[in-house]
């Protein structure tokens, strides 16, 4: 019979004498990660940088990644349980994209390296500059699993409220960047914008952090210098 | 929500480092969780419980440790647990602070009984 205890100390035990014990110290995500590193290198060596986007359901990923498209050379890679109702949307503006939906592998609430490495592999070969993997919408699940990018985008909306960093911390301690976006509703709302960006401070107090709105069309200029800058230092270093 | 998949992952695993040991010959195997993993411990031990004998590991007894969340301050060495709210310095102030552990996912080890020749497997 199968049998869990917990501990809130590691065990100091050996194993008995008859016993074998086996010590790992691995991680239990492995494979994801192995196959998460072959598509860092991958991507690193061509010079495309890669982003995972990830953010609640209705935060606004594919409205932020539509207005970057408007200024970089991107590719898509669009993660959903069910639909392709995002991908078309990119199909229309002309961006490569390509559509997994997470219903074949149990309706899974993230994305997982080897489901998509091969989409990935695919993409890189309509030659962008920037790739952007739209996750699964989800505040929690997708922080786990590494898909093998260079940039954590958290996409992170007003009409969520400014306690959502202390409430889902594994998710914005491992931001590269965060965007707080819809940043028009915050005087409708009565909301302090500086007040969200506090409480991402107080958990990642170093992370980059930009504003933006999609009724704003200077507002993703930082972004995107932002994100430039960043492939620049990539290929510096490849070249180095 | 995705303790099935590290479930999954962890049994993956675990025959994975067994190689040609039969499943059935694990008696322990020692998990260790981060305590800011965006792991519920106790969904994980359902998922283990459901898929650990379906895949052979039928005498296995999990041993979940739950690692701490641990911070240090880079300006005066502290390391620390921080509060729920607030992950600067609780000792000098600061937010020049480095992630230290709390993260973790880790098989830590599996312990396989020593007479496999009379095993029934």
């Amino acid at each position: 019979m199968t049998r869990i205890h917990f501990f809130e100390h590691l065990e100091g035990h050996g194993a008995p004498q008859d016993l074998t014990r086996i010590n790992l110290g691995k991680n239990i995500l492995e494979a994801n990660e192995e196959v998460a590193h072959q598509v860092y290198h991958l991507y690193t060596d061509r010079g495309v940088f890669l982003t995972n986007v990830m953010g609640s359901p209705g935060s606004g990923k594919t409205t932020l990644i539509k207005a970057l498209a408007q200024h970089l050379k991107i590719a898509v890679l669009e993660g959903d349980i069910a639909s392709s109702v995002d991908s078309i949307e990119f199909a229309k503006m002309n961006v490569p994209v390509v559509q997994v939906n997470t219903d074949i592998y149990g309706s899974a609430c993230h994305l997982e390296a080897p489901w998509i490495a091969d989409k990935l592999r695919l993409l890189i070969e309509y030659k962008p500059e920037f790739v952007f993997i739209e996750n699964v919408g989800n505040l929690v699940c997708p922080s786990d699993f590494n898909l093998g990018e260079h940039e954590r985008l958290v996409v992170y909306s007003i009409p969520e409220g400014f306690d959502k960093p202390i409430k889902y911390p594994p998710m914005f301690t491992k931001a590269t960047a965060v965007v707080l976006t819809k940043v028009d509703l915050a005087p409708v709302m009565d909301l302090d914008v500086e007040k969200f960006e506090e409480s991402v401070r107080k958990i990642n107090p170093h992370v980059q952090i930009f504003t933006f709105s999609a009724k704003d069309e200077k507002s993703i200029q930082p972004i995107v210098t932002y994100l430039e800058g960043k492939r620049q230092a990539l290929l510096n270093n490849r070249s180095n | 929500m995705h303790e099935y998949y590290v479930a999954k992952h962890t049994i993956y695993q675990v025959k994975k480092e067994l190689g040609e040991l039969h499943p059935s010959l694990v008696k322990k195997v020692g998990l260790e969780i981060g305590k800011m993993s965006g792991i519920i411990p106790e969904a994980l031990e359902m998922y283990l419980g459901l898929i650990a004998p379906e895949e052979g590991l039928t005498n296995a007894t999990f041993i979940i440790t739950l690692a701490p969340v641990l911070f240090r301050c880079n300006d005066c060495s502290t390391l620390f647990e921080p509060s729920r709210e607030l992950f600067w310095c609780p000792n000098c102030n600061s937010s020049n602070v480095t992630f230290v552990s709390g993260n973790e996912l880790k098989i830590q080890y599996i312990d396989v009984e020593n007479n496999a020749e009379n095993k029934e497997v």
